[in-house]
């Protein structure tokens, strides 16, 4: 059942990536459309693969589904879907077009890398049982996550620059929002960042402090949580500040999180050393 | 056409067979338009005029076409004081479809002169408007004109024919609001008193931008902008204008000067200062007065007129290319009313059928009411006539809707001159 429905899932972001691409393409409204409604089923047959898979019972689910590699692919999609269904009902909901047009193909993208480690018997192994955990985690995800829209604002950016710089016709123009709208989304995106992955981080403190009596173990995903906030922290940053151009600042987050992205999938599944990896 | 169903006319003139200075003699105000429909109410139904600075056009419904035209034709000739071989050459005249395909074109902007304008809708609802107000409408136009309103909207929904702008001062407004949210939050800087700057200018007026600032050497000629435009503005010299463009949002120049008067250094400073804020610059003035290598500063959106024209150049290629699927749809759009339209030569027929029944009804409950059920009371015989006719109304559905089905040619089985004939052996055998 799991398979047949995981299965169905992939086929169906699939089709979202198709369709979103299409309907920011085309500009047409009956596109757009379709891909609202197939992005409706897709996350809805994303959340029933998952009851297929973690046979949830408990309020405890969520903390289990961190526990293999496959949940905490599962669990970063899900923040994602979450976070698309968010900005649909604020004042972003007009750039949910664009945004939904490189966000869906990215969970395609994730989803298809998860298929080696859907039974991978691998467990996330920590002594650190405590309350605040499951806060922890989930505070330090949607920090990490927001840092991805933060990047799909920063592509969008360019390419609308790229565009007007062109000057071309505006038929492609006008399916972009406008620049203020995007970079006021970036500061959105970014500063929401760095403060729940500052959160995150602090109780992440708090939990090693309690159980090892230490602030830091320097295990991988430390390091790798570290420098993200710091990576974010730079780019709030520069942001804010008026003596460098948002094209500077929208390139550096570009490529800060690529950079940082390929870093956070090799720690999470290549080093199985440390106090919480996957061994 | 069958007699009994009115045809539809349309006589027009437009600027694709009219001068203006014929088009604007055949201009009428609602007077003249009542005094019209006086005169020739005894041959047609309805009618609506629309006006416009494009077109002259009456669509009306008759049954005595050939009389109803020359009516018409003639009043005109007699209002205006034109013979009629001198504009009868200039005159369109379009029946039953062709008609209806013309108003269908009319309204979603395919026979403008500029392609895909969106004043058309409107202009074309307000003659309707008038003439529902003055009743002048009935079933058949009042039904055409809505079809011409949705089809206008399906036109302008399901294909980009009123998209991308195709006036200079417009597009730079546009391109505008694709680099600023909120063009009331916004201030512009106009160099020069050129008459595109100040179109441009009126344009970010209408859209309520915050403050303007006017520089020009001559500062009576920037006041008299100011008023032209009808907006309070800052006036300045023309050698304060990098501090100027440093405090705006947005830049237009127009001026005649020979040489840059934005360099490329100044552009730099005016970024500088603007904290990199986002820059807006339209050069408009030929000789160009901004260095084209501003363009290449970041932050900085330098369009000069070529730019401005390439854009308006490549969206009429683009509204081109839409026209082909408009007309699909207005076609697809003329055939369904057409259905709807013939549909209407059965309605005779059904109207004797429902007489009929409705008498032998009313004739039956009569006859009871006197003599063998004279004891019921008046609430009992208020049972009895629902009950009749519901009984007659259900009776009757299959065959009517069965009727008007074959008369909107939906089923294959019964050609319409056989359907009209036997049509017409119903209306016998019902009267």
């Amino acid at each position: 059942m799991f398979d047949f429905f995981f299965i169905l899932t992939l086929c169906s972001f699939i089709l979202l990536s198709v369709l979103s691409i299409f309907s920011f393409y085309s500009d047409k409204k009956r596109y757009f459309k379709a891909t609202i409604i197939c992005f409706y089923i897709s996350v809805f047959l994303f959340f029933i693969t998952g009851i297929l898979k973690f046979n949830p019972t408990s309020a405890g689910a969520l903390v289990k589904a961190t526990h293999t590699i496959w949940g905490y692919f599962f669990l970063i999609i899900s923040f994602i879907l979450l976070i698309l269904l968010y900005l649909n009902f604020t004042r972003w909901k007009h750039q949910l077009k664009s945004i939904i047009a490189l966000a869906s193909p990215f969970i395609t993208i994730v989803l298809s890398f998860s298929i080696p480690y859907i039974d991978s018997q691998r467990r996330f192994e920590t002594e650190l049982q405590h309350s605040l955990l499951p806060v922890h985690i989930f505070i330090a995800t949607i920090g990490e996550i927001l840092f991805f829209f933060s990047f799909v604002g920063s592509v969008l950016y360019l390419v609308m620059e790229w565009q007007l710089k062109k000057k071309s016709s505006m038929k492609f123009i006008y399916r972009l929002p406008n620049l203020e709208t995007i970079e006021n989304f970036n500061r959105w995106a970014i500063s929401r960042s760095l403060m729940l992955l500052t959160i995150g981080i602090i109780i992440g403190i708090i939990l090693v402090w309690v159980k090892f009596s230490a602030l830091f173990l320097a295990s991988s995903k430390e390091i790798i949580i570290y420098s993200s906030w710091l990576v974010i922290l730079i780019i709030a940053y520069l942001r804010f500040r008026t003596n460098v151009t948002s094209h500077k600042v929208n390139q550096i987050n570009t490529a800060l999180f690529i950079i940082v992205m390929c870093f956070y999938v090799f720690t999470n599944i290549f080093i199985t050393t440390g106090f919480h990896s996957y061994k | 056409m069958s007699s009994e169903i009115p045809e539809i006319i349309l006589l027009g003139l437009s600027h694709k067979t009219a001068p203006i200075e014929l088009r604007e003699k055949f201009s009428l105000n609602s007077e003249d338009l009542s005094a019209l429909y006086e005169k020739i109410k005894s041959r047609i139904e309805e009618i609506v005029y629309i006006s416009t600075c494009n077109r002259v056009e009456i669509y009306c419904t008759s049954r005595d076409v050939n009389r109803a035209v020359d009516s018409m034709i003639d009043y005109l000739s007699e209002h205006t004081g034109i013979p009629k071989d001198r504009f009868i050459d200039s005159l369109y005249k379009k029946y039953s479809r062709n008609a209806i395909h013309h108003l269908l074109t009319v309204a979603s902007s395919l026979d403008s002169m500029v392609i895909g304008e969106n004043e058309i809708l409107g202009q074309v609802k307000n003659s309707y408007r008038n003439a529902v107000d003055t009743k002048m409408t009935g079933t058949i136009l009042n039904r055409l004109f809505h079809q011409a309103f949705n089809t206008a909207k399906k036109v302008r929904t399901e294909t980009e024919i009123a998209q991308n702008p195709l006036s200079i001062a417009y597009i730079a407004t546009e391109l505008a609001k694709q680099i600023f949210e909120d063009i009331s939050r916004r201030s512009a800087l106009l160099i020069g008193a050129g008459e595109m700057g100040e179109l441009i200018l009126k344009y970010f007026t209408k859209d309520n931008i915050k403050e303007i600032i006017i520089a020009n050497r001559s500062l009576h000629n920037a006041q008299r902008i100011a008023e032209d435009i009808n907006r309070e503005a800052q006036i300045i010299p023309l050698e304060d204008i990098e501090k100027a463009a440093s405090e705006v949002d947005i830049v237009i120049s127009s001026t005649s000067a020979n040489n840059y008067i934005i360099s490329n250094e100044m552009g730099n400073d005016i970024i500088k200062r603007k904290g990199n804020k986002p820059l807006f610059m339209i050069d408009i003035a030929v000789p160009r007065n901004i260095d084209p290598a501003v363009a290449k500063i970041h932050n900085i959106f330098l369009y000069n007129i070529d730019d401005l024209k390439s854009i308006a150049d490549e969206n009429l290629k683009n509204r081109l290319k839409e026209v082909e699927i408009a007309r699909q749809l207005i076609e697809a759009d003329t055939e369904e009313f057409i259905k709807w339209y013939e549909s209407m030569e059965i309605i005779p027929a059904i109207k004797k059928i429902q007489k009929k029944f409705e008498q032998i009804r009313q004739n039956e409950i009569n006859k009871y009411r006197k003599r063998k059920l004279k004891h019921l009371s008046e609430e009992d015989f208020r049972v009895i006539d629902e009950l009749t006719r519901q009984i007659m109304t259900k009776t009757l559905h299959n065959p009517i809707s069965t009727l008007k089905r074959y008369a909107a040619g939906e089923e294959g089985t019964l050609s319409k001159k056989s359907l009209l004939d036997k049509s017409r052996i119903i209306e016998e055998l019902f009267d």
